[in-house]
């Protein structure tokens, strides 16, 4: 009984420092963007806001996020209809090669961001292609289209067939079939990929830093500032970001547990 | 059965065949379903039965030979523009729809005004007794009511053919028995031909007026549901829709029906659909109900007596179903009705098992 | 197939294979084919003289820089992914199989949270706990423990505790749904069989874990392997990692030829570990997609 009970104890324990490991320097980046200091570091020295006000005063900051919602935007028009056309092909058909297939649009999945960057930037600059806010949304495309594939994919793994020859044997042609039935099926599949395909766009930094050129976006830019100096403006802007994508992240998550249902 | 006219032939099936690579799942199948016939097609579980429905539905076409609706060959007709109406194993009612709009789906595609299908929604709703479940989700139907919405789905189209694929089968027992009384009584007030799969003979015989019995990809045996019953003519028939006693022997010699049977327990008399020649082998079968059990070790009794032991009684409610073991250790079923006041035999008694030469019937051993 | 069928196929494969061939497979191939040329000036290229060699693969087995960058950075990326596997276990294990209901699904939020927060922020976060004035400095202080603060950056240590900060969690989540997938009458019936529950674990948990794990595990690495951030940050000069040399070599050096050979050899090694994780654990990669 009482090793039971120190077994749970161990095991609570654990976890709660696990959670201090996550959450402290979180807090800390966090609570550095509320203080009233030049640099961000303790002693407090006063509640402020004005680590906030100051990137509304930044142009490049404010540049930043918006290139990063527009290049989130195209992305996700792009890798949105490529994921889940390739998903009804692979769910769907048999074909020579699909294996072959299915393992080339998995593997960005597996393929360290740096590479895929690498390579897009020699394949463009071959082509005379400047590198900007264009190449870094194909970048981008390229990775975010297999997660787009795999969430689609798991949904229309679960749709009954029947259900479109239903609809054909009462007189729907096939198209009108998957048109009426089958993605009204998919879309909170659909749905949950173009929220999670913004916010893996939002997020990239590995991919986007070769292919953005002179181009910034808003990882880019803070990767920049921090590396030229720490300001608590960096803590601020990290804020604002932390409290974008964790909204994004709740709401892939909310549609996820939708689709699944 | 009388020759009968093309008009009123619904489906013929000439010579069908599908095979995918090597295997053959139907082989050469020829049937005609008759106008507002309840039609059923019963065999296990892949003999094909399911592929020769989706043939008629258009889901897939035949290798070989043809499938004729109301007189028009079909190949190359794409499901959606056939006269036929499937009702699928799972009914497969779109989810995403209410009652009223799954309803209305085949309307809608054939372009129907929606003042038009507002009304005959409502008709059908009436007609399978759910009037005002238009506007609730599939998913808050019970299984009994999903079923008659499927159907009503199915005909609001007026299908020249309904077309059911063991819709049955996923329901419990007690609804089960209902909605078989109830679709009977749908195709009675439609009128529209039926063409039922099931491997539940049960379901088969009780709802058609016409039963083909399928093994492997071919037709056994196509006939009403009494001749399929009572005048097997395959072996596998035999074994297949309800539960047989089957003794094998050789025929002695036949006369006016009739023939005897030389086997292990002694000669036995039986009818002889196929009339066999004397000199053959054969199987005698007899159903467990059509057999009679008496105690003792009466010599005196008539010709067709197999003498054995009780070894197991099962006490089922509505009969009693016994395990006679003969003395050549064969097992045989007898099956007598709980009328209350029979004596039965205790296990362990000798017994004597009868049967009338009229109940057995001869079928040739080797092949089909 | 029939023609209708074929033709559906054919359109469907259209964006498939521009994605494929365009951005994937192609930009790949120029990328090897650059590594297997000269660093020539820009007016000899394509000209006679831009011939193939292994010049570039040679300077990389040469140079004791090149090589020994490249050791750490993949001793470093296994040694994070064994840490990570065993930091990562306990917490899936109790998130999957030890907490009820409603705390399931509290801990399962409390573990996305951070998951969301860029690796950017995240390991910004350590900049300013192990800074020369940083949070760590300051504790250490007051608590007496030092006297004359020391900065904590730019050490290979350093560098590794960030990135098992920032990626252990693409193991948690792999792993707490294989978890969550075991049936736990089977840890019962090996229970109620006499099993030890060190035995349980290891005949009945780990087993059934391998597909999570091994695809955290290969997101671990690809992602410790492959990050630019993070040693960027905490490593600086007195810490290269090996994606810092090819950044070097297409922006600093501009010797994009031994830069695409750095990355061709990056990728060789990643599909290397992919092939030998799911080799070694005789596992389809069907099981581990479904398990990420």
């Amino acid at each position: 009984m009482t090793t039971r009970v120190l077994a749970r104890v161990t095991y609570l324990l654990y976890l709660g420092v696990f959670l201090s490991f996550l959450y402290v320097p979180l807090a800390v980046v966090g609570i550095l963007a509320f203080n009233n200091s030049a640099l961000p570091q303790f002693p407090w020295q006063g509640f402020t806001l004005r680590w906030f006000r100051a990137i509304a005063a930044d142009p490049l900051l404010l540049r930043a996020v918006a290139n990063s919602v527009v290049v989130g935007a195209a992305v996700v028009a792009l890798a949105a209809p490529i994921g889940v056309i390739t998903a009804f092909l692979l769910v769907r058909y048999r074909f020579p090669g699909k294996n072959l297939l299915y393992t080339l649009v998995l593997s960005p999945l597996v393929t360290p961001g740096v590479i895929l960057g690498v390579s897009m930037l020699i394949f463009f600059d071959s082509l005379g292609v400047q590198a900007g806010l264009a190449t870094a949304v194909l970048g981008q495309t390229s990775f975010i289209a297999s997660f787009v594939l795999l969430i689609a994919a798991a949904r229309l793994q679960k749709f009954d067939r029947s259900l479109e020859e239903a609809a054909q044997d009462l007189g729907a042609t096939p198209l009108r079939a998957v048109l009426l039935i089958t993605l009204p099926f998919l879309r909170p599949a659909v749905m949950a990929a173009c929220v999670v395909a913004f916010l893996l766009s939002f997020d990239n930094f590995n991919t986007t830093f070769f292919l953005i050129g002179n181009e910034i976006t808003l990882p880019i830019r803070i990767y920049t500032t921090v590396r030229l100096e720490l300001s608590p403006t960096i803590n601020a802007i990290s804020v604002v970001f932390i409290l974008l994508t964790v909204t994004m992240g709740m709401a892939t998550e909310l549609l996820r547990r939708r689709a699944s249902t | 059965m009388p020759e009968l006219d093309q008009r009123d032939v619904d489906v013929e099936l000439v010579g069908v065949t599908k095979r995918y690579g090597d295997l053959t799942a139907v082989a050469g199948v020829s049937l005609a379903v008759h106008r507002g016939e309840f039609f059923s097609i019963l065999g296990p579980s892949g003999c094909g039965k399911t592929t020769i429905l989706r043939m008629i539905a258009g889901f897939i076409e035949p290798s070989e030979g043809e499938i004729l609706i109301a007189g028009k060959p079909t190949r190359g007709v794409a499901p959606n523009r056939r006269p036929t109406s499937l009702i699928f194993q799972h009914l497969a009612l779109f989810p995403l729809m209410n009652v009223y709009d799954n309803i209305a789906f085949g309307l809608r595609m054939r372009g129907v005004s929606e003042g038009e299908i507002s009304g005959r929604v409502a008709a059908q709703l009436e007609l399978i007794n759910l009037s005002g479940y238009g506007p609730k989700r599939v998913d808050q139907l019970s299984g009994g009511e999903r079923q008659r919405v499927a159907i009503a789905r199915s005909l609001i189209i007026a299908p020249t053919v309904l077309l059911l694929d063991e819709p049955l089968g996923a329901l419990d027992l007690k609804l089960r028995e209902h909605m078989k009384e109830e679709l009977k009584a749908i195709q009675h007030r439609v009128g529209t031909t039926f063409i039922y799969i099931t491997h539940d003979q049960g379901e088969a015989l009780a709802m058609s007026d016409r039963v083909a019995v399928m093994s492997r990809g071919r037709i056994e045996q196509i006939g009403t549901p009494s001749e399929i019953y009572e005048q097997p003519q395959t072996r596998f028939v035999a074994y297949f829709v309800g539960e047989n006693n089957a003794i094998a022997g050789r025929t002695a010699r036949e006369d006016a029906g009739r023939v005897v049977v030389d086997t292990p327990e002694g000669r036995l008399v039986s009818r002889n659909p196929q009339g066999m020649e004397a000199g053959r082998s054969g199987l005698i079968f007899i159903r467990p109900e059509k057999l009679q059990c008496t105690a003792g070790d009466d010599r005196g009794s008539g010709p067709n007596a197999l003498r054995g032991t009780l070894e197991e009684i099962f006490y089922e409610g509505p009969m009693v179903r016994m395990r006679v073991r003969l003395h050549t250790a064969r097992q045989v079923a007898v099956v007598i009705p709980n009328l209350g006041r029979t004596v039965l035999p205790a296990v362990g008694d000798a017994v004597v098992v009868t049967f009338s030469a009229d109940d057995a019937y001869l079928l040739p051993d080797g092949g089909a | 197939m029939p023609r209708r069928t074929a033709a559906a196929a054919a359109v469907l494969m259209l964006p498939a294979l521009l994605w494929v061939l365009l951005l994937l497979v192609i930009p790949q191939f120029k990328m090897l084919d650059l590594s297997l040329r000269f660093n020539l000036p820009i007016e000899q290229v394509g000209t006679e003289a831009d011939v193939h060699t292994l010049v570039n693969y040679h300077a990389f087995v040469t140079n004791p820089l090149y090589w020994k960058v490249f050791l750490k950075t993949l001793y470093s990326a296994v040694v994070i992914t064994l840490v990570s596997f065993l930091v990562a276990f306990p917490v899936a294990y109790a998130m999957a199989k030890l907490a009820s209901g409603s705390w399931r699904r509290r801990l399962l939020i409390l573990i996305l949270i951070p998951f969301w927060v860029n690796e950017i922020v995240r390991t910004y976060a350590w900049v300013l706990i192990l800074t020369e004035h940083g949070v760590l400095n300051q504790v250490l202080q007051a608590l007496g423990l030092m006297q004359e603060p020391v900065s904590h950056l730019y050490r290979d240590s350093t560098v590794v505790i960030g990135m098992t900060y920032a990626y252990m969690l693409f193991m948690i989540f792999p792993l707490y749904a294989v978890l969550e997938s075991l049936d736990t009458s089977l840890i019962e019936a090996a229970q109620d069989l006499g099993a030890h529950w060190l035995q349980v674990l290891r005949h009945i948990i780990l087993p059934h874990a391998i597909p999570g794990a091994a695809a955290g595990g290969i997101m671990v690495f690809m992602l410790s392997v492959g990050t630019f951030v993070v040693p960027s940050f905490l490593g600086g000069k007195g810490a290269l990692w090996f994606v810092e040399l090819i950044y070097r070599r297409f922006y600093d050096a501009l010797n994009w030829n031994l830069g695409s050979a750095f990355s061709f050899i990056l990728l060789a090694l990643s599909m290397l570990f992919v092939v030998g994780v799911l080799r070694l654990f005789g596992i389809a990669v069907r099981r581990v997609i479904q398990a990420s």
